[in-house]
């Protein structure tokens, strides 16, 4: 499949070691991450279209909640959620029914009346591709601000 | 801006790809049928609006000020549909 080269060039050695970076965080201190973890949002997120490049952090403290977190501005983070422990039946749309390879995470807000999820904007996260976006659903079946305090009910 | 008068069924195209067909026009309300790609999106500017204004007060978040909103979220057994990541 590649062209005869006339001298013999040694492949280049791919080294298997990991790749591995630090990130100073605000809300985590320092942490470690696997480059291969790292998710590439070609289109960023909504406002924030020069992000490009997104890690997902655990926290014990927020646990099922998880952190969507800037790998260029790790000063900035948005708490996500499965939109699943919300609403059973939620679905992204038939292009993303593929659930072996799209994983839905719901953005959530703080508000005086306690946190809310962004049930029609989810990111959606490929894992085949280890690549993310952000969508809006056009239908008016989900709300922007889904008040956590009901979960649990379906 | 550029401003053009149309009638009812009468069509703007934007570039090759786009259509906006003028449908109806009911007490202040106009219908508008849009025709794009599927790779640019259309939405109503106050829902996208919104969408980024949640984008920015999700920033300020902090995980301190979260955890005492969980609820019964935070019991929730960790069942299959968790995310896996």
């Amino acid at each position: 499949m590649e062209s005869t080269t006339p001298t013999a060039t040694p492949m280049p050695v791919q080294t298997s070691a990991m790749s591995i970076r630090k990130l100073t965080t605000e809300q985590f201190g320092e942490i470690l991450i696997e480059e291969r973890f790292i998710f590439t949002f070609p289109n960023g997120l909504f406002g924030f279209e020069d992000l490009r490049e997104f890690v997902i952090v655990r926290d014990e403290r927020t646990e099922p909640v998880r952190w969507l977190l800037s790998v260029e501005h790790p000063e900035l983070s948005f708490p996500v959620l499965s939109p699943y422990l919300l609403q059973r039946d939620y679905s992204a749309g038939k292009e993303y029914s593929d659930c072996q390879r799209y994983t839905p995470l719901v953005i959530l807000t703080l508000g005086s009346g306690g946190a809310t999820a962004n049930m029609k904007a989810p990111i959606l996260l490929d894992v085949q591709t280890q690549r993310g976006e952000q969508i809006i659903i056009p239908s008016d079946k989900y709300s922007t601000s889904y008040p956590l305090s009901v979960q649990q009910s379906r | 801006m550029l401003v053009l008068s149309r009638k009812i069924g009468e069509v703007i195209t934007i570039g090759n790809s786009i259509k906006i067909t003028i449908l109806s026009y009911d007490r202040g309300i106009v219908r508008v049928g849009i025709e794009a790609p599927k790779d640019i999106p259309v939405h109503r500017k106050e829902v996208y609006d919104r969408i980024i204004e949640l984008n920015r007060q999700a920033t300020q978040v902090t995980p301190e000020a979260l955890r005492g909103s969980l609820g019964s979220l935070q019991q929730a057994p960790k069942s299959k549909e968790t995310t896996p990541l």
